[in-house]
C-alpha cells in the first residue's frame, strides 16, 4: 500500500472523498489497479488516457458511494424522528418556496392577492418557517441528548451529518428564511410587501387595526 | 417472459459476471475482458468497477478469493451469480428472438418499410 500511495500521491489523497469503510475495504485494491493500467499502456496518448479515465471516474464513483451510504444510513441507522422533523418541516416551508417562485415568474402578480394579506404573509413568511426551526430544534434536542447517553460530545454529534443532516438542512433553512425576512430591506405594509409587513410589525398591526 | 424493469441487472454489473464466468480475476483483468467482451463499447475506470465490484459481493454474486501472494484481489463468481447470469442471458435471449421474429435484426425496421 505504502508503495502505491507513493507512486500516486495525489489519487491517494483523492480517495479521501470515498467513505471511510469503502476505502479500507477497495483503496488499495483502486491503486492498484490504476497502477496496472499504467503498466499496461504502451505509448504515452494510452496512459493519458487512463488518467483522463481516472480524473473523471474517481469522483463520480466517490459521490455515488457517499450517496449510497447515505441513503443506506438514512434507512437503517436515522432516527425515524429526525426524518419525522425534517419531512414537517419542508412541508411548513413549502408555501414560502412555492408563493415566492410564483410571484417572482408572474411578475409580481401576487403581491395584490389572498396570500399577501398581512395575516396571510405573516403566516407563510414567518409563523410556519418558526414552526419548522421549532420542530427540528426539538428534534436536535432529543438526538444531541441521545448522543450524550452515549457519551458522545456535542461537536461531534454535530459534525456527524449523515446521521442528521435532514432536521439540520430544514433547521438552517427554516433560520434562514426568518432570518431574511426581518432583515429585509424595503417598504411599509400599505403597499402590501410582505417583508416589512412583518419586519416593522408595529406599524402592520396599526394598519391592521385602522383598517 | 414477464419482468420488472427494476430486476434488471445494469450493464456493469452483467458484464463483470460475464467477465468472470470464464476464470477468477483481479480487477486490472476484469476492466480488460469486460472491453473486450463488449468490444470496446464498456470501458470502466477503477472507481466504477469497485463500486460495482462491491454491490455484486454484497448481493452474493460474486466471492473473493485467496490471491496467493498477489497483492491483487482475486473474484469469482458464486453459484447465485452464475444462476443469475443464466437468468440474464436467457432473458436477452429471448428478447433477441423477438427482434429476430419482427426483423429487426436484418436491418429492417418496422415503421420505415
Amino acid at each position: 500500500m505504502d508503495e502505491l500511495r507513493w507512486r500516486f500521491p495525489l489519487c491517494s489523497q483523492a480517495l479521501r472523498l470515498y467513505p471511510a469503510p469503502y476505502r479500507s475495504e477497495y483503496g488499495q485494491q483502486i491503486l492498484q489497479t490504476l497502477a496496472d493500467m499504467l503498466d499496461g499502456s504502451k505509448s504515452r496518448p494510452e496512459r493519458a488516457s487512463v488518467w483522463l479515465r481516472a480524473v473523471v471516474d474517481l469522483p463520480v464513483s466517490a459521490t455515488k458511494q457517499q450517496l449510497l451510504l447515505a441513503g443506506g444510513i438514512m434507512a437503517t441507522i436515522m432516527p425515524d424522528y429526525v426524518k419525522q422533523s425534517a419531512v414537517f418541516g419542508a412541508v411548513m416551508l413549502a408555501p414560502f418556496t412555492i408563493f415566492l417562485f410564483l410571484d417572482s415568474i408572474t411578475s409580481h402578480s401576487l403581491y395584490g392577492s389572498f396570500f399577501w394579506r398581512p395575516w396571510v404573509v405573516a403566516t407563510w413568511i414567518v409563523f410556519m418557517p418558526a414552526i419548522a426551526l421549532f420542530a427540528t430544534s426539538i428534534a436536535f434536542g432529543r438526538w444531541i441528548m441521545e448522543r450524550r447517553q452515549r457519551q458522545t460530545g456535542f461537536w461531534k454529534s454535530l459534525r456527524n451529518w449523515r446521521e442528521n443532516w435532514p432536521m439540520l438542512a430544514i433547521g438552517v433553512l427554516s433560520f434562514g428564511v426568518i432570518i431574511l425576512a426581518f432583515g429585509h430591506d424595503s417598504v411599509h405594509c400599505v403597499v402590501r410587501n410582505p417583508i416589512p409587513a412583518i419586519r416593522y410589525w408595529h406599524t402592520t398591526w396599526t394598519c391592521i387595526r385602522n383598517g | 417472459m414477464s419482468r420488472k424493469t427494476s430486476n434488471l441487472m445494469p450493464q456493469v454489473s452483467f458484464s463483470i459476471l460475464l467477465a468472470l464466468s470464464l476464470k477468477p480475476r483481479h480487477g486490472y483483468e476484469l476492466m480488460q475482458q469486460v472491453e473486450a467482451d463488449s468490444r470496446g463499447i464498456v470501458k470502466l475506470g477503477p472507481g466504477a468497477l469497485y463500486g460495482a465490484i462491491k454491490q455484486l459481493r454484497e448481493e452474493g454474486l460474486i466471492e473473493e478469493i485467496d490471491g496467493e501472494g498477489d497483492r491483487r484481489r482475486y473474484y469469482r463468481l458464486t453459484e447465485a451469480g452464475l444462476r443469475r447470469l443464466g437468468a440474464e442471458l436467457k432473458y436477452f435471449e429471448s428478447t433477441v428472438k423477438l427482434a429476430q421474429q419482427r426483423g429487426l435484426t436484418q436491418g429492417g425496421l418496422i415503421w420505415t418499410s
